[in-house]
C-alpha cells in the first residue's frame, strides 16, 4: 500500500496544485474500486453514484491533509465509507440491523461448494438488512476489523461481531434458496 | 479467527466483487463541482481579508497614538485643562494680592498696637505652613478635589484673619 502511495506522489502533488489532468488520472485509478465500495454500502446504483461523486470531491478538497502513513487507496476508502455512512445516518429511518431475537441463531450448515459464486454471494448480500449488509461488507470485502467497524458505525465491537455472524448465516440461507429456485 | 469457506472464497475472488462500473458522466460532475465552489470560497476569503486590512489600518494608528501620546496627554490634561486646578491658581493669586494689601494696612498700625505684629504674623505663618503641606499633597495627587478645596479654604481663612484684624484695630 505504502509503495503505491509513493508511486502516486507526483499525481497527488499535482492534484493539490489544482491540475485537472492529475486529478482525472487519480480518479481513473480508483473510481471503480470506490464505486463498488459505494454500491455495497448503498445497495443501489443511483445512491452509489451520488456517494462516489461526493467522496471524490471531498477527497480532492482535503487532499493536502493526506499523509503517506496509510496508502492513498486506504485513505480514499476511509473517506468513501464515511461519506456513505454519513448519508445513511442522515436518513430519517434508523439503520436496520438483525434483531436480537433471531431465528438465524441456530447454526446453519454451509452451502455446498457449487453454490459459491460471486454472483450468488452478491445477490445474497443485497438481500441483507442494511446494518448487517454494511458490517458484512466492511469486514469481509473492505478489510476492516471489528474494532474499526465499531468506530465507523458507532456500535459496540460485540454488536459488529454478532451482526457479522448473523449476516453470514443469512447469506448461507439465501444461497441455498437460490439453489432450490434454480432447480 | 479461522477462515470458513465463504471467507476464503471471497478473499480468493476479491477482485470479482468489484464488478460495477461507474457511469462515464461521473468525472464531469466531480470536475465541475471541484471547479465551481472555490469561487465562493475565494470571495468569502477576500471579504474577510478586506475586513482584516481595514481593522489593522484603523487599529494601528490608534494604538500608536495611545502609546506615544498618552503620557503627554495626561499631564497636559491635569495641569492645563483641569478646571479645579485652574480655579485654585486663580484663587491663590487673588487672595495673595488681597491679603498682602490688607496686611500692609495693618502694618501701619503696628506702632499703635505693637503686640499685633507677632500675633498676626504667627497666625499667617501657621496658615502658610499648612498651605505648603497641602501644595505638596496636590503634587502627589494631582487634581484631588479635597486638597484643592482645603487650599482655597486656607486662602479664605487668611483673608478672614486680616479682615477681622482690620475691623478690630481701626487705627
Amino acid at each position: 500500500m505504502s509503495q503505491s502511495a509513493f508511486i502516486h506522489q507526483d499525481l497527488i502533488a499535482e492534484s493539490i496544485k489544482g491540475s485537472n489532468k492529475a486529478r482525472y488520472q487519480l480518479y481513473q485509478l480508483y473510481s471503480k474500486a470506490m464505486f463498488n465500495v459505494c454500491y455495497r454500502m448503498m445497495n443501489n446504483r443511483e445512491d452509489a453514484e451520488d456517494m462516489l461523486q461526493e467522496a471524490f470531491v471531498l477527497a480532492f478538497q482535503k487532499l493536502e491533509t493526506f499523509r503517506n502513513e496509510s496508502g492513498f487507496g486506504t485513505w480514499l476508502k476511509t473517506i468513501t465509507v464515511h461519506t456513505c455512512i454519513n448519508s445513511l445516518n442522515k436518513r430519517k429511518l434508523e439503520m436496520r440491523y438483525f434483531d436480537e431475537m433471531n431465528r438465524f441463531e441456530i447454526a446453519e450448515e454451509e452451502p455446498e461448494e457449487a453454490l459459491y459464486t460471486t454472483e450468488n454471494i452478491r445477490e445474497a448480500m443485497s438481500q441483507l438488512p442494511e446494518g448487517g449488509r454494511i458490517v458484512f461488507s466492511l469486514y469481509l470485502l473492505e478489510g476492516y476489523d471489528h474494532g474499526e467497524i465499531a468506530q465507523i458505525l458507532n456500535i459496540s465491537e460485540s454488536t459488529s461481531k454478532t451482526q457479522y455472524m448473523r449476516a453470514k448465516r443469512r447469506v448461507y440461507e439465501i444461497m441455498k434458496q437460490t439453489k432450490s429456485r434454480a432447480i | 479467527m479461522k477462515q470458513d469457506r465463504l471467507e476464503s472464497f471471497v478473499n480468493e475472488n476479491r477482485h470479482e466483487f468489484d464488478h460495477m462500473e461507474p457511469s462515464d458522466k461521473m468525472w464531469d460532475a466531480i470536475s465541475n463541482k471541484l471547479n465551481e465552489p472555490p469561487k465562493q470560497k475565494i470571495r468569502k476569503f477576500g471579504w474577510m481579508k478586506v475586513a482584516a486590512v481595514v481593522a489593522v489600518i484603523v487599529l494601528i494608528p490608534t494604538m500608536l497614538y495611545q502609546v506615544k501620546f498618552s503620557d503627554r496627554a495626561q499631564t497636559a490634561k491635569a495641569v492645563q485643562v483641569d478646571p479645579a486646578v485652574q480655579e485654585l491658581m486663580e484663587a491663590e493669586a487673588y487672595y495673595a494680592q488681597e491679603v498682602s494689601g490688607k496686611l500692609a494696612e495693618i502694618q501701619k498700625c503696628y506702632q499703635v498696637y505693637p503686640e499685633l505684629k507677632s500675633e498676626i504674623e504667627d497666625d499667617l505663618n501657621e496658615l502658610e505652613s499648612m498651605y505648603m503641606s497641602l501644595k505638596s499633597d496636590l503634587k502627589e495627587n494631582i487634581s484631588n478635589k479635597e486638597v484643592i478645596e482645603a487650599m482655597i479654604e486656607n486662602n479664605r481663612n487668611r483673608m478672614k484673619l486680616v479682615d477681622e484684624v482690620l475691623e478690630q484695630i481701626n487705627c
